[in-house]
């Protein structure tokens, strides 16, 4: 399976930092991060010259607020994404569906943490999924948590939207909302849904690990603690 | 108007017998105004996702009369923050200066509620009567209200904490987390019998402690609208019944059942456990009678203002009693006496 990482999670604002310190991982999957929004010029003009070679899965995050561009700008920019890379968007910055019409399949819509007032749960994605129904899904399982704790709706999310799970988004995230690495007791959370995913559905980790003492060993050991949950999954297949 | 939520099932089922309800239509008018007076308290929702301003009774049940009370809660699953007092200060101010009538004083209402208590302790000496009534009023009578009218229901404090509760009891009950065999969520169960036995001692308790006022108004909503949420555990609990439980989907049944009106449950099931339409046609009807009992100023202050020792001798309390004894004599036919599925459960799982 295709376990990578977000570089938005291991260098703030600094992508080519952040696949510098990933070189020396274990990984086969990345994440370009463009979270916020004075970075997506700067990564979609870089595009060309990072070498991504090793990687076998590629995604494309595109900013989650929207205050210095707008929407249709931004569309604009994100056409520069190659169309092998799923785009993944946070459905609260989308005000116009049909613009984002054009992305089809490549548009990936995460569900979102407790804060936002929109794709939190099975219904609020049906909704979103009607109105883009060629798009695509990234299940951030730390958000579906934080919204639920006892993991039903993370478990219905999967089985109602099978066909549009293309990637997965791993981190743990406090009640105040910020991502946190991984630890047992949101581990223990996943594995009870963890063997509805299927094996081919690469996992990204959003665990924030940014440049300090032991950083290294840091990311090794996050990226150790995910192969290992998913390693084990048919065991807690339902 | 709907009287139970917007569900077309009930919908069709009324049309199809050609029951009017006219009190049903005049409470769920009282309901709605009393929903919207709660509405004007912020024009924006001034929670965060930690909290939720939630009511309970007749307000959840959509059987407002002219004068219910306003229980409610101000619900927390989140971080400490001392701004949550605040809030609950501003709306018991806001409640206390309105047309609303105050919750009792008991103090079950009226304030914060804090999640871990309900999640945590169910059973055991923490589990205080104050914990338990909240706890099973929020599975069996009560609403969120949504001060974001265009966004969903989901996701928020109330849906979580709901979830956890349900949760706890699955994961508790080594019925269902054993799989061997087909059975009901009896942890649940019991937790609902014994919250219907609960509210029927305090009954007595406060006959004792109040030295029989309001005996009679509290005596018909005892058997009247009191029986009917512990009818609802009933029907919420059996529907479960079978092999193989799936914690994530017993969550979300359970959960999807929480906001059904007990009525609409019992259309809904109808088949399933094979109950004659015409037994529900009767309880509709009393439940109309009782209603529209409530829902009349005389008879409400009249029954407000009875105690123990009058009762006896009053006409219109006799009248009311007997519906009592109706709306009690069907309910015994479904659950005891006509042959049916639902009978089958209640002997089986409802005493021994």
């Amino acid at each position: 399976m295709n376990i990578g990482y977000s570089t938005g999670s291991i260098a703030k604002g600094d992508f080519n930092l952040a696949i510098e310190i990933l070189s020396s991982h274990d990984i086969t999957a990345i994440e370009l991060s463009a979270l916020r929004e004075n970075e997506i010029r700067t990564l979609i003009t870089s595009l060309n010259q990072l070498n991504l070679s090793r990687y076998q899965y590629v995604s494309f995050h595109a900013p989650s607020k929207l205050e210095l561009i707008e929407e249709n700008e931004l569309i604009d920019i994100l056409q520069s994404v190659p169309e092998a890379w799923p785009i993944i968007v946070h459905p609260d910055i989308i005000s116009n569906y049909k613009e984002w019409e054009v992305f089809s399949s490549q548009l990936c819509i995460e569900n979102m943490d407790k804060r936002k007032p929109c794709g939190r749960t099975v219904r609020d994605l049906q909704f979103i999924f009607n109105q883009l129904p060629e798009a695509t899904f990234c299940l951030d399982v730390a958000h579906a948590r934080q919204v639920d704790p006892t993991m039903s709706q993370c478990y219905q999310m999967l089985k109602v939207f099978p066909e549009r799970l293309v990637q997965i988004h791993l981190s743990d995230v406090t009640s105040d909302s910020n991502h946190v690495p991984l630890n047992m007791q949101a581990m223990d959370a996943y594995k009870r849904i963890i063997g509805n995913i299927p094996n081919n559905i690469p996992v990204i980790l959003e665990s924030p690990l940014f440049p300090g003492p032991h950083q290294q060993e840091r990311i090794a050991k996050e990226i150790e603690l995910a192969r290992d949950l998913f390693y084990e999954r048919a065991a807690f297949a339902q | 108007m709907n009287i139970f939520q917007e569900s077309s099932k009930v919908e069709e089922f009324l049309r199809d017998k050609q029951l009017q309800l006219p009190a049903f239509e005049q409470c769920s008018e009282n309901t709605q105004r009393l929903r919207n007076r709660l509405l004007k308290f912020y024009q924006n929702d001034p929670f965060s996702p930690d909290a939720d301003f939630v009511v309970f009774g007749s307000i959840a049940r959509n059987e407002s009369v002219g004068d219910s009370d306003v229980d409610w809660t101000l619900l927390i699953d989140g971080q400490a923050n001392p701004a949550h007092a605040n809030y609950a200060n501003e709306i018991r101010r806001k409640i206390d200066e309105g047309p609303f009538k105050k919750p009792g004083t008991a103090g079950t209402f009226g304030n914060t509620t804090i999640s871990h208590d309900l999640v945590h302790y169910i059973g055991g000496e923490l589990d205080t009567n104050k914990n338990i009534t909240r706890r099973m009023l929020l599975l069996l009578e009560s609403e969120r209200i949504n001060f974001r009218q265009n966004e969903s229901e989901d996701g928020n404090a109330y849906d979580r904490v709901i979830k956890l509760i349900l949760q706890q009891y699955f994961d508790h009950d080594s019925g269902l987390t054993r799989k061997h065999k087909e059975t009901i969520p009896r942890f649940l169960l019991n937790d609902m019998i014994r919250f219907w036995r609960t509210m029927c001692v305090d009954f007595a308790y406060k006959q004792k402690e109040q030295q029989g006022q309001k005996w009679g108004l509290r005596n018909i909503k005892l058997r009247m609208s009191r029986k009917l949420i512990f009818v609802k555990g009933l029907l919420m609990c059996f529907s479960q019944y079978k092999k193989d439980h799936i914690r994530e989907d017993f969550i979300d049944s359970m959960g999807n059942k929480v906001a059904m009106h007990p009525f609409e449950l019992f259309i809904d099931l109808k088949e399933h456990f094979e109950i004659d339409d015409d037994d529900i046609v009767k309880l509709l009807k009393s439940y109309n009678v009782f209603l529209a009992d409530m829902n009349n100023n005389d008879t409400r202050k009249k029954l407000e203002e009875m105690d123990m020792e009058q009762v006896d001798s009053d006409n219109s309390f006799k009248t009311l009693r007997d519906n009592c004894d109706d709306f009690k004599g069907t309910l015994d036919s479904i659950f005891l006496k006509k042959s049916s599925k639902l009978k089958d459960l209640t002997l089986k799982y409802g005493f021994f």
